[in-house]
């Protein structure tokens, strides 16, 4: 490698680093509780399993459907789809971020796919698979008040020093009553607001709630949306490992 | 005793009973019904062919498929049993040659159609004991980790039918036993009853137009052919060689034939490692037989009356699959050497896929009828060591020696838009037989000669007191190729448009170019020339560009072409490659 490459790539690994951690508000104590208190809402069910449709709009033309199965254990996630018709059999399978695996029906086969493939989109939705997959923000973030309402807080949530996140800044509105997020504003480095995702009509099942309808505004695609519609719920059914496998894939 | 062993049988019995009748009380019967509407026409962009006027065979310009596919599959699972059947019904819009007026009284003449099952086989999971899995039928076992380039996919038969499809195997009747010991860690053990053969695409008849190229090991022995052959065929005789028939020979279907495979495979520190195990067949065809005769005419050049032959020596030939063993060893995960640089690069994504093939000694025997065509030769074998007597020691196209072949990828997604897949392919489905860097071995991918008439004759044939001199190391030019070639494949795809539009762009590069081997009359020896993939001489590559869009809702549609570039001696630019087309199809799934 020659050193200006070399100085180059240092070059851009310091303006990356800046781009992910110059934006970083200050938390306060209180925002970080607030965020505790959402992911523990968040994360009270010890496996779930959904089904969706999912409706893809882009002004000017017509909706594309999709259909989704999506089982969650702990961090795993396994994804199947049941529609559109060429999509179908599709099976993903997410044992950790550098450990997912695709089935794709018309190979028979299960391929092990890098994790650089969670920045493609997924399937034309304006989610990512960071987006579906984060469900414990404080991992990775830290929050402080924004502001307040009877009913909502609004909280501002950046990037821990040394962690890196797909998003500089979220804003997150949370309903009190719950501890549930109703709005997230998904900010990239340069502070735009990139993406807007809102999630309403919880319902719950004992303690466990989730919402009826999440959807997904990219502002910077014209304000394409993903809208996925909760048409099956089930709440801490029992989900062996095995389940969460290659061979569950089809191997 | 009576008592006891009758009461350990009942008990046995039980425990066998329970284990087989467990069903639970959710299980239900589920019905999935899916399928697919094909069209595909296609052109090739030039004609394409291979022999002289005697022997011509020509893929002309023109429609080269318009075909129109029907699948569809059923699915069955009952808790933890599944069927599943998937058949394609395949309508072939070229209509072949008409072999008379009654051919115009039958469809099937006129619009070929085919039936072609694409699975049918039944599953068990857990069956008798926890993690036993089982699956009989007809089915694909795919155990490769590599993108389409997978040398341990041995258990099933490739089909390149298609080229577009490279990489496609057929299914087989196998029977399958899995049983995971635990989540991440399984022993497999496949049986194949059945034998199945390589399906070919049918440009490869034109491979059967390419006789100067000799399938010896031998070089010497390849030499003294090649003048021979050039010799007869040349104007003073007037008798040069063809192939008349390739035939195919299946093994038996008796045990000793039967194939069977063993794979252990588990994840160690994140990453997916396999060792496997093959005893079966290669599925590419060896010659073993040449049976050759003299048929007599007199047949000129229709463009040029001047070039005339008496007649044409006929070949039939018997192909052969050598037994092989292979084994196989596969790893996938990612790598991320550029942590370093910043978090925000992902990791990168390899395969490793490679196959140590220990493959049976494969001879070819030529024998002849009577021959008189410069001098009388009796009926018999070729006097193969030209000791004066016919016959001896059978001469090799494949050696004993076992040989690697393996593919190594890399591939890494550049953001929402970029995808890039890299391949480094030692060895093609086509290729066997010890050859390449690590052990000399060379496939002819043209062989002629380049003395005159008369010197071929007196110098390496036929000495002026009727002799046979029994060498042809000084007339014999011959291109050679490693017979495992190294490919580089390279890939990048363009998402847009949501993902709804994709522009694909893969290449294959053969870097092992070609070698020229002739008598050096300067230097009195045979003396050898590199050309390299930079050379006009060696270059040999495949552009396949593709453009898709998906409309959604399971509507598909895409133009490209798959462009074949090289000299008919090279890997790409033989015409049994089939040529450069374009393409065009759609598809609705449902």
């Amino acid at each position: 490698m020659t050193r200006s490459f070399r100085g180059g790539l240092l070059l851009a690994a310091s303006t990356l680093a800046l781009m992910t951690h110059g934006s970083a508000a200050r938390a306060d104590a209180a925002g970080d509780k607030i965020l505790a208190a959402m992911d523990a809402a968040l994360n009270k069910a010890k496996t779930q399993y959904f089904e969706y449709d999912v409706i893809n709009q882009e002004p000017g033309k017509s909706d594309r459907k999709l259909g989704l199965q999506v089982r969650l254990k702990g961090d795993k996630r396994f994804t199947e789809f049941t529609a559109p018709a060429d999509m179908k059999g599709t099976k993903i399978l997410i044992m950790s971020p550098t450990q997912m695996y695709v089935f794709l029906p018309a190979f028979g086969k299960v391929r092990r796919i890098a994790s650089s493939v969670s920045d493609q989109g997924f399937m034309g939705m304006t989610f990512s698979q960071d987006d579906l997959a984060s469900q414990a923000y404080g991992v990775t973030y830290e929050a402080k008040v924004g502001a307040e309402t009877p009913t909502d807080y609004k909280i501002v949530v950046t990037p821990k020093a040394g962690q890196t996140t797909p998003y500089a800044k979220l804003e997150i509105t949370v309903g009190k009553a719950k501890m549930l997020p109703s709005e997230i504003k998904y900010f990239n480095a340069a502070g735009t607001n990139v993406k807007t995702e809102t999630r309403s009509g919880y319902t719950c099942e004992g303690d466990v709630c989730t919402p009826a309808e999440l959807k997904m505004v990219d502002n910077t695609k014209g304000f394409a949306s993903t809208k996925m519609i909760r048409v099956k719920w089930k709440v801490n059914e029992a989900m062996p490992d095995d389940l969460f496998s290659k061979r569950a894939l089809g191997e | 005793m009576i008592r006891t062993s009758a009461r350990a049988s009942i008990a046995a019995f039980s425990l066998l009973a329970a284990f087989t009748s467990e069903a639970r009380a959710d299980d239900e019967l589920k019905l999935d019904w899916s399928g697919r509407i094909q069209s595909d026409l296609r052109f090739r962009v030039e004609t394409k062919g291979i022999g002289d006027f005697y022997n011509r065979i020509e893929l002309p310009a023109g429609v080269e498929r318009n075909q129109n596919l029907f699948n569809l599959q059923l699915k069955s699972t009952f808790g933890r049993f599944k069927g599943v059947a998937s058949m394609d019904f395949v309508l072939n819009g070229v209509t072949g040659k008409l072999g008379g007026l009654s051919d115009l009284f039958a469809y099937e003449k006129v619009q070929p159609y085919r039936f072609e099952p694409q699975a049918l086989y039944i599953e068990a999971k857990d069956l008798i004991v926890k993690g036993l899995d089982f699956r009989v039928g007809h089915q694909i076992v795919s155990w490769g980790v590599a993108d389409q380039f997978n040398p341990t996919n041995n258990l099933n038969a490739d089909d390149l039918r298609d080229p577009l499809l490279f990489g496609r195997q057929q299914a087989n009747f196998m029977v399958k036993l899995d049983y995971w010991v635990t989540k991440s860690l399984s022993l497999s053990g496949v049986l194949v009853p059945i034998f199945k053969p390589a399906l070919l695409p049918y440009s490869a008849a034109l491979g059967v137009g390419a006789v100067d190229r000799l399938p010896f090991t031998d070089a010497k022995l390849r030499h003294r052919i090649a003048a021979e052959t050039a010799t007869s065929a040349g104007s003073q005789i007037g008798f040069p060689t063809v192939v008349s028939t390739a035939t195919p020979v299946i093994a038996d279907p008796s045990p000793e034939n039967m194939q069977f495979a063993l794979r252990m495979a588990g994840t160690i520190a994140d990453q997916d490692v396999s060792l496997s195990y093959y005893n079966g067949r290669t599925d590419f065809p060896q010659p073993f037989l040449n049976h050759t005769r003299q048929s007599d005419g007199l047949k000129c050049d229709p463009e040029d009356k001047t070039r005339c032959i008496r007649g044409l020596l006929e070949t039939d030939v018997s192909l052969g699959y050598p037994r092989m063993h292979v084994y196989g060893l596969n790893a996938t995960g990612e790598v991320n050497p550029f942590s370093w640089i910043s978090d925000k690069i992902h990791g990168i994504g390899y395969r490793v896929e490679a196959a140590l093939v220990v493959p049976e000694r494969s001879t070819l025997k030529l024998v002849n009828d009577a021959l008189n065509v410069a001098i009388p030769l009796p009926a018999g074998e070729y006097d193969y060591d030209n000791d004066g007597t016919l016959g001896g020691s059978a001469p090799a196209v494949v050696d004993a020696t076992p040989f690697l072949k393996w593919t190594v990828g890399l591939d890494y997604a550049f953001g929402d838009h970029v995808y890039l897949n890299m391949q480094w392919v030692h060895g093609l489905a086509d290729e066997f037989g010890a050859g390449d860097f690590l052990h000399e071995g060379y496939a002819v991918r043209q062989s002629s000669v380049t003395t005159s008439e008369d010197d071929t004759r007196n110098r390496c044939v036929l000495s002026p007191q009727l002799t046979l001199v029994g060498n042809g190391e000084k007339c014999a030019r011959e291109v050679l190729a490693p017979k495992l070639g190294d490919y580089v494949v390279l890939g990048v795809d363009l998402k847009f448009f949501d993902d709804a539009a994709l522009l694909r762009l893969f290449t294959i590069w053969s870097m092992s170019g070609v070698t020229v081997t002739e008598w050096s009359e300067a230097q009195q020896k045979r003396t050898s020339k590199h050309y390299g993939l930079f050379t006009r001489e060696g270059f040999s590559a495949v552009l396949f560009p593709e453009f898709d869009y998906n409309f959604g809702n399971g509507l598909e549609l895409g133009v490209g072409a798959l462009i074949e570039l090289g000299r008919d001696y090279t890997k790409f630019g033989d015409p049994a490659a089939g040529g450069s087309t374009v393409f065009m199809r759609g598809k609705y799934s449902f």
